[in-house]
């Protein structure tokens, strides 16, 4: 938001009926086929990991860090788009991905005070088109979900 | 003030090189300072200010021996700030960032150009009125007791080497400073340098830059290299599925190409992970210079004996090894070697010695950091513990000496009564550890009150490939570094009720005559993970020995041996504490990286209690001693046992890596040809007709060269009686046999069995062997080279009476010594040994004593030969089974010159041969590898 001017690129996904974006910069890459291993902590953040060609990357479970009750439709078909971040790279289980949607900044809202999601802080506001809400997200903070700040 | 010039003289080219790897550093090191200070723009945050802290102090410590004064003198500034600011006596603003970050550029440029002669005192002055401003407006008085003595001490310091450049300029130094430039001649730039006689200071400067002469190899980032690894790793997973897949489709025709495919992966892999490694000679060869500066600093004497400068280690390790040696040598020297004066006073030499030694030992690299010193002193050590808080003071009774000695390790723990620039503000002894442990390594200290310390560290070969153990638990892979394995036990369920044991309602095991506490791997994964609610049944027990920690951890199931390329977790699961790292197995799966010491703190357990020497456990459990050993299958069905002390490593390989030539089987192992051979004649045909895609190699060493065997499968790994009914040899490995739960499993002596096979070769092809030498080849006259080849030396003339009960053991290490040509007398247990040894008329040269005996143990016959002033001089060498850190100690204490294991014929008998050649009471000499 630091240049309003300049539109923002979102690669847009969904999980269950929301649908999220998240800024085209800051993704690596987006994963369709990856298998993803089960992992001995119980962390609801943790989905589990995915070798990412030799690198172990973890999943994110994005949807249950939101309180997004239904599970994925599938867990096979489960893509994965790997975000960076200041932290390192995390990849983030989505349901299905879409596209990528160029919106004015101007678009940007912000969150309605009865926003039912939680952990509202990695959102960076919504965008209201023509299909439908779109929540757009903050990926430093979404990668940060379920990180316990050590002080 | 002006600056001096003759900070950057040089006295050779081995000190370029020191040079340009400390400005490297530094400037690793300021970028870290660059991005902390950003980070507090963003918010207080104690963590950044200690890794300025942290950062600037080591700038300061290397700049310091380097003689780059203005470095050293500005860094000490930026420090003092970060210390005030460290412990909240002054508030860091954005002004002060800023302030800082200019500071930080001076820093930067003074190390880019050291050629320049930059004034810093305008940057002093910007920092000291920051700082006058904040503790004026605020919290506490300036720091005026310390800033005139620093500004006088530092005067001092620049118009000494200001002194020393006159000379230095004028002497002897400048025509040689120039000479490497003469072999530039083709640098037109280079020769037009001396032509213009310009002044010979300033031109072994440029050269770290424009040092093109002898540039035979190129720097490539290593995350490059880190790239490769990572690329050849997934490469090798896609050439499995290629390889299933051609094998599947029956393919013929792609049958050579998978099989070349394979051999390029390998190798490749291999070629990248040497890339990474690196002599420890190139950073131990900084350290004589920064004792000799410490020397004059402190106004000690002390010299330095470096050994095993050829070690190899991962770049990655060895740099982070870089600031905590340095920090260990400089402590050694500071709070451990006494002033001359006191030295002779107390009857020692006035000159100290400080020995700094690496070495190889199963698999990892051991650095030894000993001082004759003072030791620590243990009472001040726990008086400052307490007096810190680090300590509670009802438990400081209650604590062992070694664990008051490793309390220098705590946070925020100095005993230093002055803050000197050599060492002493609490940062230190913590950030070693923390710097070694993020290595993968260990770090101990044992101290003798008096006579000396010794720092003990234990690495890793590499960091990025960790020799592992693949365990399986409710599903879940996990990876123990073998490091981190002392052994596994096997228990059967009729074993278990009579080998757990609960003492204050913490499980443990009994263990070579201890108990040991005992974890469930399972009790440590969170309820969710498990794929049971019942209890974790016993049957598998890993034993685990961290630096700190001591303990069996009871698994599923115990999988193969794996070599695993170790990735960092995310920062996610890396919370739960456990979990160390990942890492992606030959089949693609994820192996998780167990962390000993989270798994530890999951059980709840309490520091290491050293290894209880429980008495009446000790009788309790059978008096026969036992020994790991490795079970194999052999061709005819039968299985048989090696121990496992004699072997190096057992490597899982693929029967296509091993090639037949000229009637011989090589293997390519570790970038070289390992010489295979065969237990069973056939083995590899028969592997290879079942089409098994692995068959295993031990490997083992055999006058100095690694010899492996191949052998078809592994059974287990479990610890045997030593009770070994002796057969006459039916087949020529064997030597004898044992019960191992109700089986008969032959014995076999490997060294017998290579004997016969290699002797048949090598007079066929008229090899000559090469002597034995010991010590390292560096070029320390300190460092002797004997010969004690066979040739050299009668050894017929030398008697060595042999103490070992058990008949087996006797008969073996009998066999080798006479092998050896050495004169042996027997005695069945100590009484025996002392009887034999007390009456004057029977000559002795050496004592190779077993500890466990009856009658009178190892232990105290030592004592008791220490105690005789007519044996005082002769070298005892103990043979065991056990090889356990706190027994060797406890040996060195009773006057035990060396520590061997019973059944490593060469080492054993070269070390007999040395200490009957050199041993006159020398320090303990450790399992040393001689290369």
């Amino acid at each position: 938001m630091n240049k309003p001017s300049k539109p923002h690129e979102l690669m847009t996904f969904e999980i269950a009926e929301y649908v999220f974006g998240i800024d085209i910069n800051d993704i690596q890459e987006i994963n369709c086929h990856a298998v993803l291993s089960r992992v001995p902590v119980a962390y609801d953040a943790v989905a589990g990991v995915i070798n990412l060609r030799g690198e172990v990357l973890t999943v994110l479970a994005l949807g249950r860090m939101l309180g997004i009750k239904s599970p994925p439709p599938n867990g096979e078909r489960a893509s994965y788009v790997v975000v960076k971040s200041t932290s390192g790279r995390v990849a983030i289980a989505v349901d299905k991905l879409k596209d990528v949607e160029t919106i004015p900044a101007k678009d940007l809202e912000h969150l309605p005070s009865n926003f039912r999601l939680s952990n509202q802080h990695v959102f960076r506001g919504l965008v209201q088109r023509q299909s439908g809400i779109l929540l757009v997200l903050d990926s430093s903070r979404t990668a940060e979900l379920g990180i316990v700040q050590t002080v | 003030m002006s600056d001096t010039p003759n900070a950057y003289v040089k006295q050779d080219e081995e000190d370029a090189e020191i040079f340009a790897e400390f400005i490297a550093e530094s400037l690793a090191n300021l970028a870290l300072v660059d991005q902390n200070l950003l980070l507090l723009e963003q918010g207080p945050n104690q963590e950044s200010v200690n890794e300025l802290f942290r950062g600037v102090h080591s700038i300061k410590g290397s700049a310091g021996f380097l003689k780059l004064d203005s470095v050293q003198k500005l860094a000490h500034e930026f420090e003092t700030i970060f210390d005030q600011i460290r412990h909240n006596r002054i508030q860091l603003n954005s002004e002060g960032i800023d302030v800082m970050l200019r500071v930080n550029d001076v820093l930067r440029s003074l190390l880019e150009t050291p050629t320049t002669q930059m004034d810093i005192q305008p940057s002093i002055q910007e920092l000291k009125r920051w700082e006058l401003a904040q503790s004026s407006s605020g919290t506490l008085e300036p720091r005026e007791c310390m800033t005139p003595n620093l500004e006088t001490d530092v005067t001092d310091r620049v118009d000494m080497t200001i002194n020393e450049l006159e000379l230095s300029a004028t002497q002897s130094n400048a025509p040689r400073l120039s000479q490497p430039h003469k072999s530039e001649s083709v640098n037109p730039a280079a020769s037009k340098t001396e032509l213009a006689g310009q002044r010979s200071i300033e031109a072994p400067i440029a050269s770290p830059k424009s040092g093109n002469a002898h540039d035979t190899s190129i720097r490539v980032p290593v995350a490059v290299l880190e790239e490769l690894v990572t690329l050849a790793g997934e490469l090798v997973l896609s050439r499995n599925q290629l390889l299933r897949m051609i094998d599947s489709s029956k393919l013929k025709g792609f049958l050579g190409i998978g099989a070349r495919i394979d051999q390029v992966t390998t190798a490749m892999q291999d070629s990248i992970m040497s890339a990474r490694m690196q002599q420890v000679s190139l950073l131990f060869n900084r350290f004589p210079r920064l004792i000799r500066d410490l020397n004059q600093k402190l106004g000690k004497r002390c010299r330095l004996l470096i050994e095993g400068g050829d070690v190899e280690l991962d770049k990655t390790i060895l740099e982070a090894l870089a600031d905590p040696l340095t920090h260990l040598l400089r402590n050694s020297l500071d709070h451990g070697i006494e002033l001359p004066e006191k030295r002779v006073s107390v009857g020692k030499n006035a000159e100290g010695t400080l020995q700094l030694k690496a070495f190889h030992e199963g698999g990892k690299v051991r650095i030894i950091i000993e001082d004759d010193g003072a030791g620590v002193n243990r009472d001040r050590v726990l008086q400052k513990a307490v007096e810190r808080g680090l300590v509670h003071a009802d438990m400081a009774h209650r604590i062992s000496d070694r664990e008051i000695v490793n309390l220098i390790f705590k946070p925020g723990f100095s005993t230093a009564e002055v803050v000197s620039d050599v060492s002493g503000r609490g940062v230190g002894m913590d950030v070693v550890r923390t710097n070694i442990e993020r290595i993968g390594g260990t770090v101990d200290v044992e101290s003798d009150m008096g006579k000396g310390a010794r720092v003990h560290i234990t690495l890793p070969l590499t960091l990025a490939i960790i020799p592992s153990w693949i365990v399986q638990q409710d599903d879940f892979r996990f990876a123990i570094p073998e490091a981190a394995v002392i052994e596994f036990i096997s228990l059967t369920p009729s074993d278990i009720a009579g080998r757990l044991e609960s003492v204050n309602d913490c499980e443990t095991i009994r263990w070579r005559g201890g108990l040991l506490p005992l974890v469930r791997l399972r009790e440590c994964l969170p309820g969710p993970c498990r794929t049971s609610k019942r209890r974790q049944k016993i049957n598998k027990v890993v034993v685990i020995e961290t630096g700190i920690f001591q303990f069996g951890l009871a698994v599923e199931q115990v999988c193969d041996p794996e070599h695993v390329v170790v990735k960092p977790v995310g920062e996610h699961l890396g919370q739960c504490g456990y979990l160390e790292g990942v890492a992606v197995l030959g089949d693609g799966n994820v192996a998780f990286i167990l962390g000993m010491q989270g798994v530890a703190e999951k059980a709840k357990l309490g520091v290491k209690v050293e290894p209880v020497p429980d008495e009446t456990v000790k009788i309790d459990v059978s008096r026969s001693e036992s020994q790991a050993a490795v079970i194999i299958r052999r061709a005819d069905g039968n299985t048989a046992a090696i121990p496992r002390m004699v072997l190096q490593r057992i490597e899982r390989v693929d029967p296509d890596r091993i090639q037949k030539t000229n009637g011989t089987l090589i293997m390519p192992y570790r970038d070289q040809q390992l010489h295979v051979i065969e237990l069973d004649s056939g083995i590899l045909n028969h592997v290879r007709e079942q089409h098994r895609d692995h068959c295993y190699v031990v490997v083992f060493n055999i006058r100095e060269t690694e010899i492996g065997l191949l052998v078809s499968e592994i059974l287990d790994i479990r610890d045997i009686s030593t009770t070994v009914s002796m057969n006459e040899s039916v087949h020529r490995a064997v030597c004898g046999t044992v019960l191992v739960d109700d089986d008969v499993v032959e014995l076999l002596d490997v060294y017998a069995f290579a004997d016969t096979i290699l002797n048949k070769r090598l007079k066929s092809s008229q090899m000559v062997e090469s002597s034995t030498r010991v010590g390292t080849g560096i070029a320390l006259p300190e460092v002797q080279t004997i010969d004690l080849s066979d040739s050299a030396v009668d050894w017929s003339r030398f008697t060595v009476l042999l103490a070992e009960d058990t008949p087996f053991f006797r008969n073996q290490v009998r066999k080798f010594l006479e092998l050896s040509r050495f004169q042996v007398r027997i005695a069945d247990d100590g009484g025996q040994a002392w009887e034999f040894l007390s009456n004057p008329s029977n000559k002795v040269d050496l004592l190779l004593t077993d500890i466990e005996m009856p009658v009178m143990d190892g232990f105290e016959l030592a004592l008791k030969v220490r105690s005789t002033p007519r044996l005082q001089d002769m070298p005892i060498v103990a043979i065991t089974s056990l090889h356990t850190g706190a027994a060797q100690r406890r040996g060195r204490d009773v006057g035990i010159d060396d520590w061997q294991i019973k059944l490593d014929r060469d080492n054993l008998t070269n070390s007999i041969r040395r200490q009957l050649i050199t041993g006159k009471r020398q320090p303990m000499n450790y399992v040393m590898e001689t290369k």
